[in-house]
């Protein structure tokens, strides 16, 4: 049960070991409360969770605010893992569970921004530059009108090319419901694609597109 | 209607923006310090559940809107400049913040909590760890939100003590003036939290304590289950250990009592005139102990000292003996400190310290029983007291000033 110290031995700042720990060395080692097993669980999943946090929430100030906290969660309800996925699965499974309540935190937020419509606009953040294209903001836009588990189902099947049985297990839900989610989210992005100034002509372009190759097809 | 193909171009546009060196990148080293601090403290404690564990105390924040285009601006006090929005605030030592409104907020030592958002109306504040206490001024329109942890505290104009300690996954509310409305696990999407009630929320094993008063042990009775939601993280336990029985702040709503339903809606002015309406001596007269607090309490954030006055002095009087007789105390010695009445203060909140020494207000009459104290002229008690209190507690919200007070 207990994790061999010297094969979680690290350095930091110096990369892996050659002798890389397995995974259940590491994860006896961070039941433990091992530092060295906690630096290498970050070193490792550090960057899938950074990335999935990407795609789900778009850009967001508070980005590694939310990272961090996807590591203090799972380090916390490490006892409930049973190891029954891998390590990497699970831990995507925690990084949805805190965007998921990130997202919910943020929708709770909006009271704030709507308390003076036009009267006292809110003093600038840290952040008062978003760096992201046009078109990337205003695809975030869109997916900010979807509800959590549709954005959540979306965003891992388009963005980060999930397949549906990965969301369906990070998610717990049955892959039909995954189905269900994907379908109705399509149709409101799209729906709400044609409205958006920044994106309408892609859609409008899109529907041309598809619709001379039926006609072609049908001739 | 959706097109396979669009959706594939515009996701290859932002996977290429997200990964590519405009995209928001990662700082491993800084989120490797960042999650160690966290975890430094992770080693099992001896003692659980040991409410000085969540020492730290954290806080902030403000309020405004004075002006109508004024906005609320930050102050530093004890620590300096006014700390930058959005950036984390870590004192070495208990720091006050001011702000435009003369909202005091105190940060205690050891915290990381950050103002993250200010608006002209309130604000948002999170606190990772720690404690705050917050006097945010009631105002028209006034709403701030408090995040701690996984758990939200919606405020419009109060006065509460909150700490979040992720260790042990505790969650600390304690309120002294008002009513705010608290989300997260156990709790649910909104649980409304009326002085003096003190609510001990833990996470981990999804258990919530609540009282009115330390006092708790005698209305255990009084279990105030139906008042949860149904919680994110397991079951409620309405206080079966740890000394801490459950009674509701504001009794479960009966639709035929208004006042009961605009107290809820936080409209204490409303609340207030449907008491009157309904007859003050017919209410006094007939509620129960911890309904009668409510009505205090309400009737003094609707701006009416003399019906909240009365019904604190008919709680005392029908129900001497009870525990919310003895919270009465305490908050009558707050309202004569408040207004200047030190020794009247002063009286009330011995009593209170007599009949609850323990209590879940002992530590705030303790204080303020040294402020009314300072205030009276007694300054050799107060000193003594503070530094009494100074030993016992060296490290909290209330340290800078009873290190003035406990000077020579």
């Amino acid at each position: 049960m207990g994790a061999k110290p010297i094969a979680l031995k690290l350095v930091r700042g110096h990369g892996p070991p050659a002798d890389t720990p397995s995974e259940e060395e590491l994860v006896a080692g961070l039941r433990e409360g091992d530092p060295a097993a906690r630096e290498l669980l970050y070193r490792r999943h550090a960057k899938d969770v950074w990335r999935i946090l990407q795609r789900v929430l778009g850009y967001d100030s508070e980005l590694a605010d939310v990272h961090h906290d996807v590591f203090v969660q799972a380090l916390r309800s490490l006892p409930k893992f049973e190891q029954r996925s891998s390590l990497k699965t699970w831990l995507r499974a925690v990084t949805i569970r805190v965007a998921r309540a990130h997202l919910r935190a943020r929708s709770r937020r909006r009271w704030l921004k709507v308390m003076a419509p036009g009267k006292l606009p809110d003093l600038p953040g840290p952040h008062p530059e978003r760096p992201e294209p046009l078109m990337v903001r205003a695809v975030y836009e869109v997916v900010d009108g979807l509800s959590a588990n549709l954005r959540i189902a979306f965003t891992l099947r388009s963005f980060d090319r999930l397949s549906l049985a990965e969301i369906a297990e990070l998610t717990n839900v049955s892959i039909g419901t995954v189905k269900r989610r994907l379908t109705a989210a399509n149709e409101r992005f799209f729906r709400a694609a044609a409205r958006h100034p920044a994106l309408a002509d892609r859609v409008a372009a899109r529907r041309l597109r598809n619709r001379s190759t039926k006609e072609d097809r049908d001739e | 209607m959706s097109s396979p193909q669009l959706i594939s171009t515009i996701a290859e546009e932002v996977r290429r923006h997200q990964d590519g060196p405009r995209g928001a990148q990662l700082d491993v080293e800084g989120g490797l310090d960042r999650l160690e601090q966290a975890c430094v403290s992770r080693k099992p404690s001896p003692i659980r559940f040991v409410l000085p564990l969540v020492a730290a105390a954290a806080a902030l924040c403000l309020i405004w809107l004075a002006w109508p285009q004024g906005s609320l601006t930050m102050v530093a006090t004890s620590a300096g400049p006014a700390p930058e929005l959005g950036k984390w605030i870590i004192p070495k030592e208990p720091t006050a913040l001011r702000f435009s409104d003369g909202t005091a907020v105190t940060l205690a030592a050891g915290s990381r909590a950050k103002v993250t958002r200010l608006t002209a109306h309130g604000g948002l504040i999170r606190v990772e760890r720690g404690q705050l206490v917050a006097d945010v001024r009631s105002r028209e329109q006034a709403s701030w939100l408090f995040e701690a942890g996984p758990f939200a505290v919606e405020v419009v104009g109060t006065a509460f003590d909150l700490s979040w300690n992720p260790v042990s996954d505790t969650f600390l509310l304690v309120m002294r003036e008002g009513i705010v409305k608290l989300r997260g696990p156990v709790v649910g999407e909104g649980r409304t939290v009326a002085a003096p009630e003190r609510v001990q929320i833990n996470v981990g094993n999804g258990v919530l304590h609540s009282a009115q008063g330390t006092e708790l042990a005698a209305s255990s009775q009084e279990s105030a289950g139906a008042q949860q939601d149904d919680g994110e993280q397991g079951s409620v336990d309405s206080g079966a250990s740890g000394g801490m029985p459950s009674t509701a702040a504001v009794p479960t709503v009966d639709k035929q009592d208004d006042w009961k339903s605009s107290a809820r809606a936080g409209e204490h002015v409303e609340a207030t005139k449907a008491l009157r309406r309904a007859g003050v001596a017919n209410v006094l007269g007939a509620e129960d102990a911890p309904t009668l607090l409510s009505i205090a309490q309400t009737a003094r954030l609707g701006r009416d000292p003399a019906l909240a006055a009365a019904a604190l002095k008919a709680l005392r009087r029908r129900f001497p003996k009870s525990v919310e007789a003895a919270t009465a105390s305490f908050l009558i010695g707050k309202t004569h400190h408040d207004r200047g009445r030190y020794a009247a203060a002063v009286t009330e909140l011995r009593r209170y310290l007599g009949s609850a020494p323990g209590g879940a207000f002992a530590r705030e009459a303790r204080v303020l029983l040294i402020l009314a104290l300072h205030g009276a002229g007694d300054r050799a008690s107060a000193r003594a007291m503070a530094r009494a209190y100074l030993a016992a507690h060296p490290n909290d919200a209330h340290t800078p000033r009873m290190q003035e007070i406990a000077k020579p």
